[in-house]
């Protein structure tokens, strides 16, 4: 490579490395056609029909005229959309402390040297593999009112059974406890490689100068854990923004609303009613690309604010 | 790994409650549902519940296949599932290896937006992509569950960060050799990514087996529905058969469960990969 070739047959190996360049963008180009094709045809052009249904009166059939910004003013002047915006955040909120705090704690107590460290990590595992909508028709069995186990155990210490898929109050309590239940497992594994991330030498620095242990955990492993807690809180929110199926799988009635008087409801399931159900389509872009905004809106903001305070190695 | 924060023994105690009560709760649930699904239609809601079936009832089994097309259903999602795994990990391996190995101009840009689309969420592509399935007359047909969702971002980022860590010395001696780059590929990066793969091929499953909203929407015959879809039918039409619905969840997780027995590495890894992307 590094040695001049001879002048006399320098013109060949010109050509020779254009013909090998131009062989390897043809190569290149064959392994990326699937994708390429894929993400055209399956992404990119729904994507651009998604935009433009939000500003027609898309029904499930026939042509669709232009509305303008309609659907967007009905978004906002619709109380169902309120009702399962709030549901939404109150479900994102709650799960993001419940499904993520649990997840450390474990985490931090499996990164210790003690026996039946791999059995317990394959045990709090075991929901996330199982199938959604089976685990959650499970719970829709535990958490019924008149002959669920939750109940029963509830009962055994002497107290009211608690009325988890029948009463408005409890409805969105149910699904947040269904899908941290299943989410746990998820948060504790990403934790746990986080943690062994942190190199040793830090504590062992740290233990001479008389760090107590608390110390050393809050100085030496959170700041540490930093990235990976930051990135498992903006997936588990982006996963809560999005949730369908424990909501859908707890909840349907047979009059089509999502846990009793649409206490279940958030914004995929009610897209989906509208969408499929009502034949709305044009409305349910809409609400799709509302989402949307969020979601990026809070990407962004999570990224702004993880220049603040996560510690990067 | 250093222990640092139990030191004294009864705080490892308390360790061990800690584990223990959570264990119990995770795995509970799964035991109960498989005992409930051997009981007597009246046991199953009868107060106090029993753990143990007061007479085992297998029959329950061959109850939910024949009152919901389970059998089929599950025929359907083997499938849908096998197809889309083996789309996932070919699809993946040529773009991975393109994008890691290849020097072509806009690599880096076109591989940026790849990785960007997984921003967008999949709700915003339902509704045309039901239109889009109409055009294609795959509306209610199990190619709409397969031909869309053959390729992911997910694995092409997986398997490019693989194929970046293999040395170089390896394809330039192939390459004075006059191999190709599919040769290359297939004959030396290929059997180098089995571990990669398999990741890439448990998350697939999962992805694949466990999917209930696309077939949701886009599957309304009996006998084309996948396994979610037939639990929830059953469960909408038989709620008073807890029994039933209990096998039926049964045969549902099960196979989710058997291969994360066998694959319980690949799994953790996959995750913990995902989890450093965010570094």
């Amino acid at each position: 490579m590094t040695k001049q070739a001879p002048a006399a047959l320098s013109a060949t190996p010109a050509r020779r490395h254009l013909s090998r360049r131009v062989r390897l963008w043809i190569d290149a180009f064959g392994m990326l056609l699937p994708t390429i094709l894929g993400v055209l045809i399956f992404f990119l052009v729904p994507l651009a029909i998604s935009f433009y249904l939000s500003f027609t009166d898309a029904r499930l059939f026939g042509e669709p005229n232009l509305i303008g910004f309609n659907n967007y003013q009905r978004a906002l002047s619709d109380p169902t959309f309120y009702r399962a915006m709030w549901n939404t955040a109150a479900f994102s909120m709650v799960t993001l402390v419940v499904s993520t705090v649990p997840a450390l704690a474990l985490a931090v107590i499996l990164n210790e040297r003690i026996a039946g460290r791999t059995f317990f990590r394959a045990v709090f595992f075991i929901p996330v593999v199982a199938s959604v909508v089976g685990v959650t028709l499970l719970w829709r069995y535990l958490l019924n009112i008149d002959f669920g186990f939750v109940n029963y155990v509830i009962r055994l210490f002497g107290f009211e059974p608690i009325p988890w898929l029948t009463s408005p109050e409890w409805g969105l309590i149910s699904v947040i406890l269904v899908f941290s239940w299943k989410t746990i497992g998820y948060n504790m594994v990403i934790f746990l490689a986080g943690l062994q991330g942190v190199p040793p030498q830090l504590y062992e620095a740290a233990s001479p100068d008389g760090a107590s242990r608390w110390q050393q955990f809050l100085f030496i492993t959170v700041p540490m854990l930093s990235p990976t807690t930051f990135f498992v809180l903006v997936t588990t929110l982006i996963n809560c923004l999005q949730v369908f199926d424990v909501p859908v799988a707890l909840g349907l009635t047979r009059s089509n609303t999502i846990g009793p008087a649409d206490s279940m409801l958030t914004i995929v399931p009610l897209l989906w009613r509208e969408a499929f159900i009502g034949g709305r389509m044009g409305y349910a872009s809409a609400l799709a690309w509302l989402l949307f905004v969020i979601i990026l809106l809070l990407t962004l903001i999570q990224f702004r604010l993880s220049r603040r305070w996560v510690h990067y190695e | 790994m250093a222990s640092t924060i139990l030191r004294r023994p009864w705080e490892r105690l308390l360790a061990y409650i800690v584990l223990g009560i959570t264990g119990f709760v995770m795995v509970f649930p799964f035991i109960y549902m498989f005992l409930s699904s051997l009981k007597p239609s009246a046991e199953v809601v009868q107060v106090p519940p029993t753990l143990w079936p007061s007479e085992v009832r297998w029959s329950n089994y061959l109850e939910v296949l024949s009152i919901v097309p389970l059998g089929t259903q599950l025929i359907n999602t083997i499938i849908v599932t096998v197809l889309v795994v083996l789309g996932w990990v070919l699809t993946s391996v040529l773009a991975g290896y393109a994008f890691a190995r290849l020097e072509f101009p806009g690599r880096e840009w076109l591989f940026g937006a790849y990785l960007a689309t997984l921003m967008v969420p999949f709700a915003v592509l339902i509704v045309p992509m039901y239109r889009l399935m109409l055009v294609f007359g795959w509306v209610d047909r199990l190619e709409a569950l397969i031909i869309p969702w053959l390729f992911t971002a997910y694995g092409t980022f997986l398997l490019r960060q693989f194929f970046m860590s293999v040395p170089r010395d390896l394809e330039d001696a192939a390459l004075i050799d006059g191999a190709s780059h599919w040769g290359i590929l297939f004959r030396i990066f290929l059997p180098l990514a089995r571990p990669a793969i398999a990741t890439l091929a448990t998350f697939a499953f999962l992805y694949a087996w466990n999917s209930f909203l696309w077939p949701l929407i886009i599957i309304s015959s009996p006998a084309r529905k996948v396994v979610t879809q037939g639990l929830v039918d059953l469960q909408a039409l038989y709620a008073a058969r807890v029994d039933l619905i209990m096998a039926g969840s049964t045969l549902a997780v099960l196979p989710t469960l058997i291969v994360f027995l066998f694959a319980q590495r690949y799994f953790i890894e996959g995750i913990a990969t995902s989890g450093l992307a965010g570094r």
